[in-house]
């Protein structure tokens, strides 16, 4: 009986000498989300979506319209100075529209973690909302551009880019 | 006899005056949640009947909140305390005992127009203790609930500019005539006008449509490269119609004509 006591008390002991705390990994270096925006991004497809339907629950929330036209013609260069937003030149190729920006300067609301992109400044300025932070590490890029009537968003396009 | 007869008469004036007080008036009187309301209330013969000024004190009720908390979320600073309200809520005085107060609903609270039923509120003083507390009683109001309705034509999405791209849908399962209930439909036309209703160039015929569901066509386009109006001319409307022969016939056959009034969009 006394054998059996020393044997798991033994056995307890040497469980709970083998639970170690893991040493921590480390996080590493954050991902510098602006250099991969630097590049040359031509599109390879637009989604149209209807704001109101999404905020309502509707059905009919987007429509695929990269064959309505040439969209997929465009190109947008975005370049870096010093690691930081510098210039950019948007050219619409044969699609009916684009950017309302054509080029200039470009800035992000955040660089380490950034939401938008504003390309331009004044009145001729555009500001877009960056999409999944996990395509631009494919070299893919989804950004929306919103059409308003008065001062509320109506309508929407999602534009989805490739690195060249 | 007297006595009885002004007691009765005074019980009466108070019950009168109670059913006069708080009446709550909207603008417009139906409303969906995103459209910009103007609440009027009417405080006479309330608790806090003469006291200026007044402020709203709103909250989301059931069943969005089972617990009415304070909600404006959309506003810096909500209610405020209820001590001391935030003067975003201050009212407008309109008349003896009568305070108006505007907003957007899902701007006021910061919510989805679904997730906004009921809209409670009441109607107090900056600072509302006491006994009895500076203040209505509660009140709400309901916007209408929004409701999808499947029509033979719909237009997506429902707001685009003339340099969007618009896609115009015939769904047959909601013919309203016999004739295109039946056809095998196959095109479409066009017809662009300015907002004073003068034709753009010639009706486009003969655009072939896309199944786009079980009973839906569709014809996807950019107005402004379709009609091409000239100089500074604006497309203010389209008028549209679907066709299509009927089984077995020759015979071209086709929808009522739609209209769309295209508004003026900004990025």
């Amino acid at each position: 009986m006394k054998q059996i006591l020393i044997i798991t008390i033994l056995s307890v002991a040497a469980i709970f000498h083998a639970c170690r705390p893991d040493d921590y990994k480390e996080v590493g270096t954050p991902g510098d989300r602006v250099a991969l925006l630097e590049g040359t991004w031509k599109v390879t497809r637009v989604v149209q979506q209807d704001v109101d339907a999404i905020q309502e629950g509707f059905p009919y929330k987007e429509l695929d319209v990269t064959d309505v036209a040439p969209f997929t013609s465009s190109t947008l260069r975005l370049t870096l100075n010093d690691g930081q937003p510098a210039t950019f030149s948007a050219n619409r190729g044969t699609a009916p529209f684009f950017l309302p920006a054509t080029s200039g300067a470009w800035s992000v609301d955040n660089v380490s973690t950034p939401g938008e992109i504003t390309l331009g400044t004044g009145a001729s300025a555009v500001t877009v909302q960056l999409g999944s932070y996990v395509l631009l590490g494919g070299n893919k890029m989804q950004f929306t551009i919103s059409r308003k009537q008065g001062d509320a968003t109506v309508m929407a396009y999602v534009y989805e880019l490739t690195k060249q | 006899m007297y006595k009885r007869i002004f007691l009765v008469s005074a019980g009466m004036f108070l019950l009168v005056m109670q059913l006069l007080a708080q009446t709550v008036t909207v603008t417009p009187a139906a409303f969906k949640a995103r459209d910009t309301i103007t609440i009027e209330v009417d405080v006479t013969g309330t608790d806090v009947a003469g006291i200026e000024p007044l402020y709203i004190w709103a909250f989301l009720d059931a069943p969005m909140n089972p617990n009415p908390q304070p909600s404006p979320n959309g506003v810096t600073g909500g209610n405020g305390s209820w001590t001391s309200s935030n003067e975003a809520m201050r009212m407008e005085k309109v008349g003896p005992n009568k305070w108006r107060f505007g907003m957007r609903p899902t701007r006021f609270f910061a919510e989805l127009p679904a997730n906004i039923v009921e809209i409670g509120f009441l109607v107090k003083a900056k600072d509302g203790s006491g006994t009895p507390e500076k203040k209505t009683k509660n009140l709400s109001i309901k916007p209408d609930p929004s409701v999808f309705i499947e029509t033979e034509n719909r237009v997506f999405p429902p707001k685009a500019d003339a340099q969007d791209v618009l896609t115009i849908n015939y769904n047959q399962a909601k013919a309203s005539t016999v004739n295109a209930g039946r056809m095998q439909v196959t095109d479409v036309e066009i017809a662009a006008y300015t907002e004073n209703g003068v034709q753009i160039g010639e009706t486009k015929t003969g655009l072939t449509v896309r199944q786009s569901g079980a009973t839906i066509y569709s014809y996807s386009f950019i107005p402004n490269l379709l009609f091409a109006p000239p100089g500074t001319t604006r497309i203010g409307s389209i008028r549209y119609r679907f066709g299509g022969k009927l089984p077995g016939t020759n015979e071209m056959v086709y929808s009522e004509w739609a209209e769309y009034q295209l508004p003026v969009l900004t990025y």
